[in-house]
């Protein structure tokens, strides 16, 4: 859903950059990070350990 | 690469409608979960745990798939970039991590479903599996919640990529008063 394209050179990202140096990372990314890591390593070592809710499922019938 | 303007309307419907439809196949599913979760009926829980890999493999994998797919192409096809806002970026990571997730999880379905298709009432005994459907379910639908509401409200923030492709595709007299002290 990335539409319309940044044209306007009046946008928050401009406006930063304009500074003359990288901006920085919002905090709302680091936040955003922060929990996918956490959901990524609970997921894998619920799977890993075979404690996910439903167990082991069996395969074929 | 930049989409004509007309392909790239057409791509973001696609996406939205997919992303969209994605989330309320989710809902659906959801309903169904909790259906099978609460029912002792055998009738109701046949019906519940029969139409959820339907649902899953023919409604949710595609629309995700479809989600991926036009929103790399959209991103791709227009000056907002794949890697140049955090936003793009955050929802990429959504994207493609749903995905796997929801792959995988298919598994446990595809088995309850096996099960009340001959033995519905045998079901009493996966409690822990029909639970980790319904969460896997609710989950799924704040994620993608997540996922529409960054593409609704894009919130600032360009990654170091971003900013340098926009310092390249500043004028050069623009460039050269920025550098004057």
């Amino acid at each position: 859903m990335a539409d319309p394209p940044p044209s306007n050179p009046s946008h928050d990202d401009t406006a930063v950059a304009d500074r003359g140096s990288a901006p920085g990372m919002p905090l709302w990314v680091k936040v955003f990070g922060a929990i996918v890591i956490v959901l990524v390593l609970l997921f894998v070592f619920l799977h890993l350990t075979g404690n996910s809710l439903g167990g082991v499922v069996p395969h074929g019938h | 690469m930049t989409l004509p303007p007309g392909l790239r309307k057409f791509v973001l419907t696609t996406h939205i409608t997919a992303s969209v439809g994605w989330l309320g196949a989710v809902a659906g599913f959801m309903a169904l979960a909790v259906a099978g979760l609460r029912s002792e009926e055998a009738d109701t829980l046949r019906a519940a745990y029969l139409t959820m890999p339907l649902v899953g493999w023919f409604v949710i994998v595609p629309l995700s798939l479809a989600s991926l797919l036009t929103g790399l192409v959209q991103s791709l096809g227009t000056s907002w970039g794949l890697f140049r806002h955090y936003w793009v970026l955050a929802k990429l990571v959504i994207n493609v991590l749903a995905t796997i997730v929801l792959l995988l999880h298919m598994q446990p379905v595809s088995h309850l479903s096996r099960i009340a298709a001959e033995t519905p009432l045998s079901l009493a005994g996966f409690g822990r599996l029909r639970v980790q459907v319904l969460a896997d379910a609710g989950l799924a639908l704040l994620v993608l919640l997540l996922a529409t509401t960054l593409a609704v409200y894009k919130p600032r923030g360009l990654t170091p990529h971003g900013w340098r492709k926009q310092q390249e595709r500043r004028p050069p007299a623009r460039q050269a008063a920025l550098s004057q002290p």
